[in-house]
């Protein structure tokens, strides 16, 4: 029996005090404080008032306390821990004691496996620990500098555990399979009764050396890795834990949402990166900290979900527990007057609690989870009037990355912003809404359009008449509060002003060199330095080569390698480790970069390294003979160079004289500082004076009485007792002339002017569009340096003699494969200039073609050149006027050296620096540069190749053409934007060219590469002006003759075009383009045209005024026909019936005009067409003028192809006679602008007559009675009452009876 | 599990309760005008003698209250709720639709559905002397378990206490009393 039996009568007792009866003003004012309640986050420092119990920005270690609470950690931390035992050894020399870290979590709700801890590195006074190869035992420190010290080394050990004390957690990049459990090396700790179960901790041991600084246990931090740190996975553990969480069991809980926050933290965000550029953040929301369990778990709980921009949500009805992402999305429900129920009120957030700054504070993953923050603002333009400074501030413990930081807090900042809250009531279909969905309202008064908002707070009410609805409020929603750009990580610096690096990137490969049959048996790892700031790179390797996978081997750190002259790496630079201690096996090598607080990935391990050490003692000694042939060859001039380079280096700076083992043991004294000092007695007898002298291994001498540096490249100066030898590093080029006797060895280039300064001051730099076809340099005697030597190997630039002509050797490129000839003698050009300088641009000797023509002389394709005698050991170089030698139309060349051409965008290009192109293009690389040599060489002497027989044949006409509109193409560069910054764009000109043969004769002829041009051929209507256009079955050149226009019908001409006037199209030079037919054919007539032979000449050999293959003659059987177009009135069409009726008589007053020519036909822009009645009486005008622009017609009258209708609007009169009249501009051919319609000016050409009307007919009566029959009178077609009168007359004529038309006794009725 | 009811122009719908009392009885009950059986538990249909107070989700978790008042119940009864032990009672609320013109329960995925969830944390009892018989009205207020959850605080201390608590037998925490207090002559010589 309970309390509720015995209830009876409960109809009259109905009770309804629980009943909400709260005015609108409370609820205004609840709007207010859940948006308050939103927007509550337990990291807002706005919101904290109390302090945290730990400090974030200094997680040290903590002395032991019994109340001192173990701390949770996710993910990845730098923190110190809490010492919970300690031990001094009898001596009081050793301390051991107990870090205890952390707890240790569960299983992983994404994947069910548990949580792995990784202790990354070890900081003991803020030093990096590098530890011995046991693993525990300090090595050296690395400070933040990276500067090393070993003084502590093997007086601390670390021993770090994950678990219990028999789980072993050896730090990252160390393997002991031997790792002591922990309570054999913590005093008076048993495996049984000390177990530190669940906990991560370190034991350290800690041994006193006074001289070595160890005096104190020193303040001990960890670099600790959780494997959990996924948020869905912490949040699971830490509901569920019973130990140091909320206990919660996992059916209360929705995992589903957690499920779903773990994937959209997987993620990425993309960013900025201060040292990399454009980087992405793999994960965007990851737990890394410590969760303090001194604070409540709900506090704990809501810190997790806040660090993931996710509310906590409690579903009352359910009893579950999970989360809501805060994340863009869509509407699941929309709302309107339809089915809201009463009012919809708004309200929002008060000016003065507007946020418009946010800061973020976290500890910083960079700079070992110190203290950092990022602070964000929104635009000045975004804030509302009057809107005072307001910061939102953000504490966040448990992350530690700036972008998911950034991230966080953009999204607190701008949801502070959208605060924008409805609420509204609707019925019970929408109980199945959840808060945290997104719903869309429309509601006209206020101005809502869909509008989206998510529900913060649903209420099921129900009311005494058991009414349920839903009284929903939601917050304003905005998809730009959850917008990823501009988010930008810097690089941090920490309080020593060391930069601490966020990443670096991962190192080439190993690639590995073996060096095994050596005195010294090693290999050299190379590799490559990564991205970030790389202090060093480590090498390490493994034995473990029959290991699958690499993450299951041991590697060991065999050596770590540091830029030479300290700082960092580049990247990309290849670093090198020369390595020795090696034993015979199998490794693989990997390697990764590191700097002083952190470590970079390791490579890609190199492939497998078989090593097989053979050690060969003395390899190279006394008796190693030397190759004679490569070996020869490599220890050749360069060789002898840089000898002399390493021998100039290491006497450098000595004083006196001394043998080499005395400057040896000197330079060994200086870079020890004194260290080493082997005294200066010299140990080798004679070694002062038994210095070998040889000569590319032959000795010379072994007692040399002096050193004798000869030739350019060596100069030898002294001071005192020093001598310095130097060097000119101007090498020959590859497959340079050997030196001979006397000769330098490297090329004296001291008086070189390179560069613009060598140009003779008159040489035109850049002509625009230089027409005239060139001829080839096939060589030059003496040859350019450009290339050394000439085509057939025998002469060098470096051997020009100084005596006899220098000679040019000219060529052709012809169409097939008969390059560089010629069909007869070359010419000399006339006033043409060729000027010899020396290379520091001296003019030594001017030759001109007309004033020095007896300094030239050609034979067959060889120009000689009669300079005065030269100087030896002197650079020269050569430049010459286009011109100097021609050929029919041919000329050769200009020799300019380098120029440079600007471009520009209104000419195209300039030969000066333009507002557009201030570098310029460096073009004319034509040079003739060369030096004599220390001695003399043979005057040149060469005749050149004769000129060759040319083939026999001729061309055909293959098709014609006709074009009025040419169209140029040519690209050109403009700036899209000159101001912000200026962007040069390139697009094809459109440009009708108004003259197509001048144009094309601005392009270059031979390559057509400077401008282009489109042809636009006519179709169908061949018009006065269109332009003439042959197309041969070969290219061709023109000839001449004269080309006919012939009449079909007279077979007579009616006009000719000279051939010579044509011009070859450079992009088809198949066709020739003459002149338009203009007065040369006659209007809608039939025409064909006709040409004698040779108006072209084919270029299939090669163009050349020696070798000309005509076309055969054009006859009228070859069928060039076309008809030029017309302009002819057809006839008039009038019609009311629009059906193409040709009776112009009894025309409807109401007809449509219609106007046919013989061929399209379109409105000119002026003139009129007029419609006359007889007697010259203006009865309608229609001025083309006012038709539309767009399409030329209006309601009144139009064209349609050849045909103008005319549709007055006054109705004609009927009756009368009507004629149209066209004026002489009104109507043209709309391809052929120049053909317009001569006109109409008489009356007679297009005249019609109108209807004159229904006639009345006369009706007659016999011996009838009007009363009884009624006089009926049929007309033609239907008509109506009139005005005026009908009359009855008898048969005298005499009027007897007048009815007016309009009288009640006249009717009209339809007469079948 | 998604509650469809766009179909239907209008429904019936009642609130069944379900108290767990520790030490006494499980009781259920509803607004329902008679006895109901919902997934085998019979609740006693009481009619308007049952109210309940309206219930809010949150977006955030939100410490969330709600009361159920019970009217009509004999005076003689009342002893029965001041000597158990009805604070601390779980209470769990489930809503059900029925058709409006036969009482039949919607044939609908998700009904009945969930309410509320809770424990109750006070209750109070008050005369009703409105009609010929006396009785008395009680009023059970039930919290989520989200405010016990703002109150608690879990973890472990590093204190032989704690740590026996969770691990019976380990000593690992048994010198930190001591620790705490000490001072060792680090290096000192002996």
């Amino acid at each position: 029996m309970s309390f509720l039996d015995g209830i009876k009568n409960f109809g009259n007792k109905t009770r309804g005090f629980l009943k909400s009866n709260r005015s609108s003003l409370i609820t205004t004012a609840a709007l207010a404080y859940l948006v308050y309640r939103l927007n509550r986050n337990v990291n807002k420092g706005n919101d904290i008032d109390e302090i945290p119990n730990i400090d974030e920005g200094v997680r040290l270690q903590i002395p032991p306390a019994a109340d001192n609470k173990i701390p949770v950690l996710y993910g990845t931390a730098f923190f110190g821990g809490i010492i919970t035992d300690a031990q001094q050894s009898n001596n009081n020399q050793t301390m051991t004691f107990c870090l205890t870290l952390a707890e240790t979590t569960g299983h992983q709700l994404s994947d069910s496996s548990g949580s792995g801890y990784t202790f990354k590195d070890v900081y003991l006074n803020d030093q990096r620990l590098v530890f011995k190869s046991d693993g525990f035992t300090v090595d050296y420190t690395v400070d933040r500098g990276g500067n090393f010290d070993t003084s502590i080394s093997g007086l601390v050990k670390v021993y770090c555990y994950a678990g219990n004390t028999a789980s072993p957690s050896i730090p990252t990049g160390y393997t002991n399979a031997s790792y002591p459990n922990a309570y054999t090396v913590m005093p008076n700790w048993g495996s049984s009764t000390h177990q530190m179960e669940n906990l991560a901790f370190a034991v350290v041991e800690v041994n006193y050396n006074r001289e070595r600084g160890i005096t104190q246990l020193g303040t001990w931090n960890f670099e600790l890795e959780n494997s959990m740190k996924q948020p869905g996975d912490v949040l699971y553990d830490y509901m569920t834990n019973t130990t140091y969480g909320a206990g919660i069991h996992e059916d209360d809980i929705d995992q589903t949402t957690l499920t779903a926050l773990n994937t959209f933290s997987l993620t990425g965000v993309d960013y900025e990166d201060q040292g990399t550029g454009v980087e992405t953040l793999a994960d965007r929301y990851q737990i890394n900290g410590l969760l303090d369990t001194a604070k409540t778990v709900m506090e704990n709980i809501e810190k997790i979900a806040s660090s993931t921009a996710s509310y906590l949500k409690y579903d009352i009805h359910e009893g579950k527990w999970g989360v809501v992402i805060n994340k863009s999305g869509s509407s699941t429900a929309s709302f309107d007057d339809s089915n809201v129920i009463g009012n919809v009120n708004v309200a929002s957030t008060g000016l003065r609690d507007l946020y418009n700054k946010v800061k973020v504070e976290f500890p910083h993953r960079d700079i070992r989870d110190s203290a950092d923050f990022v602070t964000i603002e929104i635009p000045a333009a975004d804030r509302n009037a009057n809107e005072q400074d307001n910061t939102l501030q953000i504490q966040y413990d448990t992350i530690n990355e700036p972008i998911q930081a950034q991230l966080l807090g953009l999204i607190e900042l701008k949801q502070s912003r959208v605060n924008l809250v409805i609420d509204f009531e609707t019925d019970f279909t929408y109980i199945n809404l959840k808060a945290g969905d997104l719903i869309d309202v429309t509601n006209s008064r206020l101005g809502f359009t869909s509008k989206v908002f998510r529900i913060i707070s649903i209420q099921e009410t129900q009311d005494t008449d058991g009414a349920l609805t839903m009284k929903m409020v939601a917050l304003e929603y905005d998809a730009n509060v959850y917008s990823e750009a501009d988010l930008y990580r810097y690089t941090r610096t920490d309080s020593n002003g060391i930069i601490t690096i966020g990443s670096i990137g991962t190192p080439g490969t190993p690639q590995v060199t073996k060096f095994e049959t050596n005195s010294r048996p090693r290999v050299e790892v190379e590799t490559t330095a990564p991205t970030g700031l790389v202090e060093a790179i480590e090498f390490w390797k493994t034995l473990d080569v029959a290991v699958s996978g690499d993450e299951n081997r041991s590697y060991q750190l065999i050596a770590t390698e540091r830029p030479a002259n300290g700082g960092v790496y580049t990247s990309g630079t290849t670093v090198t480790l020369d390595y020795d201690a090696l034993a015979e096996d199998e490794y693989f090598f990997k390697v990764r970069g590191i700097n002083s607080t952190t470590t970079g990935p390791f490579s890609t391990p190199s492939g497998l390294v078989d090593f097989t050490p053979v050690q060969t003692t003395d390899a190279i000694g006394d008796e190693t003979e030397v190759d004679g042939g490569a070996l020869g060859r490599l220890l050749g001039a360069l060789s002898l160079v840089e000898l002399l380079l390493k021998l100039d280096g290491f006497f450098s700076g000595m004083t006196g004289n001394k043998s080499m083992f005395q400057r040896l043991t000197d330079l060994i004294k200086d870079a020890t500082n004194g260290a080493i000092d082997i005294g200066a007695s010299d140990p080798l007898p004679g070694a002062d004076n038994n210095i070998t002298v040889k000569d590319e291994g032959t000795t010379l001498t072994s007692t040399p009485a002096e050193i004798n540096f000869v030739g350019n490249a060596v100069t030898a100066t002294q001071t005192a007792d020093a001598v310095t030898v130097t060097v000119n590093t101007n090498l020959f080029s590859a497959g340079g002339t050997p030196p001979e006797a006397g000769d330098g060895l490297i090329w004296d280039g001291s008086a070189w002017v390179p560069g613009s300064t060598y140009y003779a001051p008159e040489i035109v730099k850049y002509t625009v569009a230089p027409v005239l076809p060139k001829m080839n340099i096939v060589n030059r005697y003496p040859p350019d340096r450009t290339t050394h030597l000439d085509s057939t190997g025998e002469y060098a630039s470096d051997q020009a003699p100084i005596t006899g002509d220098y000679y040019v050797l000219y060529g052709r490129t012809a169409t097939d494969s008969t390059a560089n000839v010629f069909y007869g003698a070359l010419s000399l050009g006339s006033d043409k200039n060729v000027k010899l300088y020396s290379s520091d641009g001296t003019l030594k000797e001017t030759l001109n073609t007309t004033s020095n023509a007896s300094d030239f002389t050609i034979t067959n394709n060889a120009l000689s050149i009669g300079f005065a005698n030269r100087d030896l050991k002197t650079d020269y170089y050569i430049l010459m006027d286009e011109g100097v030698v021609t050929y029919c139309d041919y000329v050769s060349p200009a020799i300019t050296g380098k120029t440079k051409r600007y471009e520009d965008c209104g000419t195209d290009y300039s030969d000066t620096a333009t507002d557009y192109d201030a570098v310029g293009e460096e073009i004319g690389s034509t040079t003739w540069n060369f030096n004599t040599p220390a001695y003399t060489t043979s005057a040149y002497s060469f005749t050149g190749t004769a000129h060759t027989t040319p083939s026999t044949g001729a061309c055909n006409i293959d098709t014609f053409l006709f074009a009025k509109t040419f169209t140029e193409t040519t690209p050109f560069k403009f700036y899209s934007d000159t101001t912000n910054p200026p962007t040069l764009c390139t697009k094809n000109k459109d440009i009708e060219i108004t003259n197509i043969g001048t144009f094309i004769g601005t392009m270059n002829a031979d390559t057509a590469t400077d401008k282009t041009f489109t042809v636009t051929e006519d179709t169908g209507t061949i018009c006065l002006e269109s332009v003439l256009i042959l197309q041969f079955d070969k290219e061709v050149t023109v000839g001449s003759g004269t080309i006919s226009i012939m009449n079909d019908v007279t077979d007579l001409s009616e006009g000719t075009i000279a051939a010579s006037a044509g011009v070859v199209n450079p992009l088809n030079k198949t066709q020739v383009i003459y002149s338009n037919i203009d007065g040369k054919a006659l209007l809608g007539r039939a025409h064909y045209i006709i040409a004698p032979a040779n108006i072209v000449f084919a270029n299939e050999e090669i163009k050349d005024c020696n070798h000309q293959l005509g076309n055969n003659a054009i006859v009228k059987s070859d069928n060039l026909n076309f008809t030029a177009a017309s302009m002819n009135f057809v006839k008039l069409i009038v019609s009311s019936a629009n059906n193409g009726l040709t009776d112009f008589e009894d025309i409807d007053t109401q007809t449509e005009i219609r106007l046919q020519f013989s061929d399209s036909i379109a409105f000119g822009s002026t003139g009129t067409i007029t419609i006359f009645k007889s007697g010259a009486v203006t009865h309608q005008v229609f001025n083309v003028a006012h038709t539309f622009l767009d399409n030329q017609i209006n309601e009144l009258f139009w064209i349609s192809g050849n045909t103008v209708y005319l549709n007055p609007t006054v109705d004609l009169d009927p009756g009368s006679t009507y004629y149209v009249n066209v004026s002489s501009t009104a109507i043209v051919n709309p391809d052929c602008t120049d053909l317009t319609f001569a006109g109409i000016t008489d009356t007679t050409t297009a005249t019609f007559d109108t209807d004159p009307g229904p006639a009345a007919p006369t009706a007659t009566i016999t011996n009838g009675s009007p009363s009884n029959t009624g006089i009926v009178q049929i007309f033609d077609r239907p008509v109506e009452k009139g005005s005026g009168n009908a009359v009855i007359k008898d048969s005298n004529g005499t009027i007897i009876h007048t009815i007016p038309a309009s009288s009640s006794a006249v009717t009209t009725e339809d007469y079948e | 599990m998604p509650l469809n009811l766009s179909s239907y122009r209008n429904i019936q719908t009642n609130l069944f309760c379900k108290l767990v009392v520790p030490g006494y009885q499980t009781l259920t009950f509803s607004d329902y005008h008679i006895n109901y059986t919902i997934d085998s538990v019979t609740y006693q249909g009481i009619g308007e003698l049952l109210s309940v107070s309206n219930t809010t989700s949150n977006l955030r978790a939100t410490s969330e209250e709600l009361s159920v008042s019970i009217s009509g119940i004999p005076s003689g009864n009342v002893s029965d709720i001041l000597t158990k032990k009805i604070k601390g009672s779980e209470l769990q609320i489930t809503r059900a639709f029925f058709n409006a013109a036969n009482g039949a329960l919607l044939s609908i995925t998700g009904n009945p559905a969930g309410k509320f969830k809770g424990v109750v944390n006070n209750f109070n009892v008050a005369d009703d002397l409105s009609g010929s018989d006396s009785s008395v009205i009680i009023t059970v207020t039930a919290t989520s378990v989200i405010d016990q959850l703002n109150n608690k605080v879990t973890g472990r201390r590093t204190n032989p206490i704690d740590q026996a608590e969770f691990y019976p037998g380990d000593q690992s925490f048994d010198r930190v009393p001591a620790l705490a207090k000490s001072n060792f002559n680090f290096g000192a010589p002996k």
